[in-house]
């Protein structure tokens, strides 16, 4: 009997020891995962605003008049009807 | 003898247990008390996470202003192993000089702020150098699309003086804690690697970002009004001008420019004079272009009839001020729509005459002069209008021209869309929604007060449709559509006395007359090509018509 006891109370101190080490492990484990994570999830962010960013400013009429000027888009930019109503009438 | 060397055993165990206690009490006591600091700043990290600034996008889901992730240079002092090589590099890189950064490092600091606003590659570059006691946080930098195409309007964001991103100016000054959000907060125990400690404290509170506004402003209109203006005043030699669009209807702000501006993304860079927004921060005398109010306020109150006749003999005589007409010209037996057509100021007397000088007065105070329109835009001033008892014969007798009383670009066309919505006083507003993460509020009109009735309303956009069509100068109209507007030619006032040299032009129209889509309102200041603003606003005012008219796709005729 004082022979069981004693194991078990070996037994239940190891089986401490053990478990502790798992959940320590764990801890680290998932701690990287949540920076892991974390650094992902602003990376994401960083990209996105960067991407849209860049969308917006292909989008600006700043652009789209810098690209037109470069393409001599710009000579008759008033249409003509309305000067020249008969343009409009004449069909 | 057994049981004598088990009680030294355990005696020599007791010390050294008692020995280990000490020495953690005392650590305890060091950690807690003497130096309790850097071991709470190696574990238990609490920070603010900041909140999104809200983005700002025009009528048609455009984007005005929008965030950008720049980064923040920051140095540990007492962590830096290298600071000859630091300061070397980090002034090549964040282009600035050793000596500032020499000087901010001050050695007795935990953290110091050397350069905010990085780019990714700069921060990457930095970063690359494996420099000891630097280090990054990421903050949100301001960035328009458009550049300086709204900057007035919509103001910009700088930081106060704790070093906070705050708006100043516009729609970014006046809805600064909407568009700000509530920051978050992290409180979490991290170990040396910054990984968090997963059985430590970990809280978070999420931070709120700041609610999005669809602002009615049109960026194409933006874009007509700005590049019609700015050709204008090279043309005109004028020193500053605005133009102003909103509909009628709904005193919705369609557009709003005024130039010499800035760029909001380097508005450091300018003098605070650019940041105002003359539309609503400038005072000044309308001159003609207020005709209209009174002639619609003398047929509201039956004082006179569209069709009445007034004989245009010659000057008129006010005790000791004589006022004539512009061209010192008088054509004899008029009818009052002639009068707004030839812009006779002794026929305005003759009106204000007839109305009365308290009714005019009424309906100056109506009309909205002297109050805030309730623009919801930072910095709007309200101006004055003196207490009737300070009103002399003069100040009724050159009022119903527009001398002599203080306006703002935005007052009057408030007043002037009173005379084509139906007689509706209505709050200008610059705001078409407002997105609070999913939830949407619609910004209504409102109504202020009715000061016309439709019939008067009718009346007065049939003179001032006559009044642009048999005016004075014959301007280049968009041919087959009806537009209805007023000139004006204020000089400024400079210590008591006008310079006949230096005027405020300006043209206050609308388009179409039966069913207006638009008013406009554009004003230039001291235009040395000619002073008048028939010759100068006035064409600036039709060359943006034609190109709403193109843009809105109005058919002609309406």
């Amino acid at each position: 009997m004082k022979f069981i006891f004693k194991n078990f109370i070996w037994i239940f101190f190891v089986g401490l020891i053990i478990g502790n080490v798992y959940i320590f492990l764990s801890g680290i484990r998932l701690s990287n995962e949540i920076n892991r994570y974390e650094k992902e999830i602003t990376r994401l962010h960083n990209e996105n605003t960067d991407l849209e960013k860049q969308v917006f400013e292909i989008e600006s009429l700043k652009y789209t008049a810098s690209m037109a000027a470069t393409l001599n888009f710009t000579e008759q930019p008033a249409p003509m009807i309305l000067d020249n109503f008969k343009y409009a009438l004449n069909r | 003898m057994r049981s004598t060397v088990r009680l030294s055993k355990i005696r020599f165990f007791y010390l050294i247990f008692l020995g280990a206690f000490f020495l953690i009490i005392f650590k305890l006591f060091y950690i807690q008390v003497i130096y309790p600091y850097s071991t709470n700043s190696d574990y238990l990290k609490t920070r603010k996470i900041p909140a999104e600034r809200g983005k700002i996008y025009d009528r048609n889901d455009q984007p005005l202003a929008v965030n950008q992730t720049t980064y923040l240079l920051y140095a540990e002092p007492k962590k830096i192993t290298e600071k000859d090589k630091l300061i070397r590099k980090v002034a090549e890189f964040a282009k600035t000089d050793e000596a500032s950064i020499e000087a901010k490092l001050d050695t007795e600091s935990y953290w110091i702020s050397l350069k905010n606003g990085l780019t990714k590659d700069v921060k990457d570059k930095l970063a690359g150098l494996n420099l000891k006691g630097i280090g990054f946080d990421e903050e949100y930098r301001r960035y328009y699309p458009e550049s300086s195409l709204s900057s007035q309007l919509l103001g910009f964001v700088g930081k106060n003086s704790g070093g906070d991103n705050i708006g100043y100016f516009g729609v970014e000054g006046y809805y600064d804690k909407d568009l700000s959000g509530l920051p978050g907060l992290l409180k979490s125990e991290r170990d040396l690697s910054d990984r968090p400690i997963f059985f430590g404290t970990q809280d978070r509170i999420e931070p709120e970002n700041g609610r999005d506004f669809i602002l009615t402003i049109d960026k194409s209109v933006q874009q007509i009004i700005k590049n019609r203006l700015q050709a204008g005043l090279e043309r005109y030699q004028a020193t500053q001008g605005c133009v102003i669009v909103a509909d009628p209807m709904t005193l919705q702000i369609l557009g709003m420019s005024c130039l010499p501006d800035f760029d909001p993304d380097k508005y450091y860079l300018f003098n605070e004079n650019y940041f105002k927004n003359s539309s609503i921060t400038d005072l000044y005398e309308p001159g003609s272009i207020f005709k209209p109010l009174v002639v619609a306020a003398g047929i509201e109150a039956k004082a006179i009839k569209p069709d009445e006749i007034y004989n245009e003999e010659g000057p008129v005589t006010i005790g000791e001020y004589t006022i004539k007409t512009w061209n010192n010209k008088y054509e004899g037996k008029i009818s009052m729509t002639r009068i707004l057509e030839k812009s006779s100021n002794v026929g305005m007397v003759y009106i204000g005459e007839k109305l009365g000088d308290k009714k005019l007065y009424q309906y100056i105070n109506n009309y909205g002069f002297g109050q805030l329109t309730g623009l919801d835009l930072q910095g709007e001033v309200a101006g004055y209008l003196r207490a009737k008892n300070q009103w002399y014969p003069i100040d009724y007798a050159t009022a119903t021209f527009g001398q002599g009383i203080a306006v703002t670009p935005i007052q009057m066309v408030r007043a002037f869309a009173t005379l084509i919505n139906g007689g509706k006083l209505l709050v200008p507003h610059t705001v078409l929604r407002i997105d609070a993460e999913g939830r949407e509020q619609t910004i209504q009109t409102k109504l202020a007060r009715t000061i016309l009735s439709e019939r008067t309303s009718l009346i007065i956009k049939k003179m001032l449709a006559s009044t642009v069509e048999n005016g004075e100068v014959s301007w280049a109209k968009p041919k087959g559509y009806a537009v209805g507007g007023k000139t004006g030619t204020a000089q400024i006032p400079i210590a008591g006395h006008y310079d006949p040299s230096k005027t405020i032009a300006s043209f206050i129209g609308f388009a179409p007359v039966n069913n207006p889509k638009f008013v406009a309102l554009v004003i230039i200041r001291e235009p040395k090509a000619s002073q008048w603003g028939s010759e100068t606003a006035a064409p600036i005012f039709f060359e943006i018509a034609k190109d709403l008219i193109v843009y809105y796709n109005i058919a002609p005729g309406e």
